[in-house]
């Protein structure tokens, strides 16, 4: 028996499936996004190169996983694995469709080769970048990641060169009814989002978290304090680019095929772009700020994509013919990613200049909790016994009091706290 | 005969070092690399196309139009976007996006002009096209064997001469070296870096029609070659317009030269990896020359060569 989702049709888009693609498509966008919040709204390093993590991810992962499952069950490729992976993908796919475990080992192997993958070169990329000035790294890492698009085109081993490979499917043993293989796939990318989510905004409360908006806001402050600035910015690169890595590994397994035409005609504005104007729209520097802009922003790019397809194209007046004495306009197809480009430059800018903080801007640092803070506060400082001015060491002494009380777990009925 | 390999390296090499110079000089007004730089080259480009295919005009003629509608389009990104931004104490980082924000309008915008092409004249190839003809021949070799390194030479003269002999050249420099000082004696600094924006814009448009005649175009070559542009600017010191001429002609140069080599020792495959010249160099000069160029004391290197 297979069990399918219904069709739920508006305005001659389906629902149910526009949401698990939305789903999908969010939890992706989150985890790319979330890695740039802490690159760049924490440790202020401006990545303009996060197509080359998620792409060098992506792209490696699905064609390790593809070789090892053709190796592991000694499908013939006729030694030429790029022009021959779909057909090899319909025999790993038949024998993943009948093994859960198998899948989730596929799931987690790519992950893993992945966010390994996007680490490496986060970390040969942090070498001769890091120590730079911002502008510098920021045309460093967007050259690098143009010439690795160049280098997915060009060489076919990886991921085929101009014709794309096909990519072991692991959602296929959800069951064969409509929609049900998206499904599973929204749950997985879902439950990677929510961790890396739990992950980022753990880091941003640790110590960890503080010191890198420290080196962010004064880099020789925090140096004066004994803090190392390029490992810090080091470190926050490579966590950022191996959570890029999984993200693009995620991808393809959802797609399950990978082509260089993903990467290079739409790559930057996709995987760039996109990001950043998440993180800037959300406000950066806050994980749940960045987590609402990713949604608006993924929804809002769907739509464009499912309208495209609903409504079949838009068209714009080309030009006027004077014939019979009657005016003639032309009209041409109005290609609608024309168009989303133009306006999502637009939207940049306008939030850049009407609100550069986004829409829930960065809270002051998180230490402790409220309620715990409130009870430390000394109120107003106490006269000495001896009835001599309020002084520092008065105010100091009224704090160790309190921190002692609270260490001896003594109730605070007393407590006088503002 | 002179060698193709020559006469390519002389264009490439004079192609990129007006692009450098071009960005240079954006870079020194506003500290903020300029990332929308790429696409004013495609905008010439876009310029030469339509004239060259529907109506048979040489890209050499195009010229002019070229230089007023890319140094425009710089204008107008200058005033409507990184001045009132930078009035507002915006970062780095934001200048920087807000760049990129402009390269993807423009990218958007071309992209419609190429659909418009394709629907309204028939041209099945406006998004990409092979280097377009009407090229003509100087002492038997190509035009712009001749014309790029003219146009070069004469920018530079002309660029060394308006910053050095002109008024409005002196309040450029005044107004980069120190903007509020060069404001207190009376310079006008918006009205001065309105003007560098369209020189700079101007020459990016240039390059465009010479792009066309001898490389082709596509509506993403600005954000192909705006790699090699960083890595001949930042070669040069990035604060150097001088200093980025000569990162120019050494980053285009050794882009025609090193694959041209390396393919002859090791197959044609090198020419697919081309781009990753102008990446290598960059990667090369930011950890070992971090100054570029223009921060070597070259005066102190001769008086070392002469004691040694």
């Amino acid at each position: 028996m297979t069990f399918g989702l219904p069709i739920v049709s508006v305005f001659g888009i389906d629902i149910v499936s526009f949401v698990i693609d939305l789903g999908i498509f969010f939890s992706i966008y989150l985890i790319v996004s979330l890695s740039l919040n802490l690159e760049m709204g924490y440790a202020g390093v401006p990545n303009f190169g996060k197509l080359l993590f998620v792409a060098g991810g992506s792209s490696v992962a699905s064609t390790v996983a593809g070789r090892l499952a053709v190796y592991l069950l000694h499908i013939n490729t006729f030694g030429n694995y790029s022009f021959y992976s779909s057909l090899a993908m319909q025999k790993v796919d038949t024998v993943l469709q009948a093994s859960p475990l198998l899948s989730i080992g596929v799931i987690l192997f790519s992950v893993g080769v992945g966010g390994g993958v996007g680490g490496a070169f986060g970390y040969l990329a942090s070498f001769p970048a890091i120590r730079l000035k911002e502008d510098y790294l920021a045309m460093l890492l967007l050259a690098s990641a143009q010439f690795f698009t160049i280098f997915l085109a060009a060489y076919p081993p990886l991921i085929g060169g101009y014709q794309p490979i096909a990519v072991p499917d692991p959602f296929l043993w959800a069951g064969s009814g409509r929609d049900v293989r998206d499904l599973l796939a929204l749950g997985v990318m879902a439950l990677f989002a929510l961790l890396v989510y739990l992950y980022v905004e753990r880091v941003a409360r640790s110590p960890m978290g503080r010191t890198l908006r420290a080196v962010r806001d004064n880099d020789a402050a925090s140096e004066a304090v004994g803090k190392d600035n390029v490992a810090l910015r080091n470190r926050s690169l490579v966590i950022a680019s191996v959570l890029c890595g999984a993200a693009g590994a995620l991808l393809s397994l959802y797609l399950a095929t990978n082509g260089q035409a993903d990467w290079t005609v739409t790559g930057r504005f996709d995987w760039t772009i996109v990001p950043w104007i998440m993180v800037i729209i959300g406000g950066a520097g806050n994980n749940l700020g960045v987590a609402l802009g990713t949604l608006v922003f993924t929804f809002l790019i769907r739509l464009v994509t499912q309208g495209e397809l609903a409504f079949g194209g838009l068209s714009l007046p080309m030009s006027i013919i004077y014939k019979g004495g009657t005016y003639i306009i032309q009209y041409m197809p109005l290609n609608i990613n024309r168009v989303e480009y133009i306006a999502v430059g637009l939207a940049l800018l306008a939030v850049l200049y009407l609100r550069p903080e986004g829409l829930m801007p960065e809270k002051s640092t998180f230490t402790m909790k409220r309620s715990k803070l409130l009870g430390l506060a000394p109120g107003p400082p106490k006269p000495p016994p001896e009835g001599g001015p309020p002084t520092a060491s008065g105010w100091v002494e009224a704090l160790k009091e309190r921190l002692r009380r609270l260490q001896g777990k003594s109730s605070r009925k007393d407590g006088d706290g503002p | 005969m002179v060698s193709p390999v020559l006469v390519e390296s002389v264009i490439y090499a004079s192609i990129y070092g007006l692009m450098s110079m071009g960005l240079t000089v954006t870079y020194i007004t506003t500290k903020v690399p300029n990332f929308a730089f790429g696409s004013l080259v495609t905008i010439g480009i876009y310029v030469a196309f339509p004239f060259a295919r529907i109506d048979g005009v040489s890209p050499y003629e195009t010229l002019p139009l070229a230089f007023l509608l890319a140094g425009g389009v710089s204008v107008a990104m200058y005033m409507l976007v990184i001045k009132p931004l930078a009035k507002r104490g915006s970062s780095t980082t934001s200048l920087m996006i807000a760049t990129l924000a402009v390269d993807t309008i423009l990218t958007g915008i071309i992209l419609l002009f190429d659909d418009y092409l394709r629907y309204r004249y028939a041209i099945i190839d406006s998004e990409g096209f092979a280097p377009i003809g009407h090229e003509i021949q100087i002492l038997g070799l190509p035009g712009l064997f001749v014309v790029a390194p003219l146009t070069l030479a004469l920018a530079t003269v002309a660029l060394w001469a308006m910053l050095t002999k002109t008024r409005m050249g002196i309040a450029i420099r005044a107004a980069v070296e120190n903007q509020a000082l060069a404001r207190t004696v009376g310079v006008n600094v918006e009205r001065v870096f309105l003007i560098a924006w369209f020189i700079a814009g101007g020459l990016a448009g240039v390059v465009g029609p010479f792009y066309a005649l001898h490389l082709g175009g596509a509506a993403s070559t600005g954000s192909l070659i705006i790699v090699g542009i960083f890595a001949a600017s930042v070669l040069g010191g990035i604060t150097s317009v001088y200093g980025a001429m000569v990162g120019g002609l050494i980053v285009g140069g050794s882009e025609v030269v090193l694959t041209t080599v390396g393919s002859q020792l090791l197959g044609s495959w090198v020419f697919t990896y081309e781009p990753g010249i102008p990446l290598l160099v960059m990667i090369v000069t930011l950890m070992v020359l971090p100054q570029g160029l223009a921060g070597v004391n070259w005066r102190k290197l001769v008086a070392w060569r002469k004691v040694g």
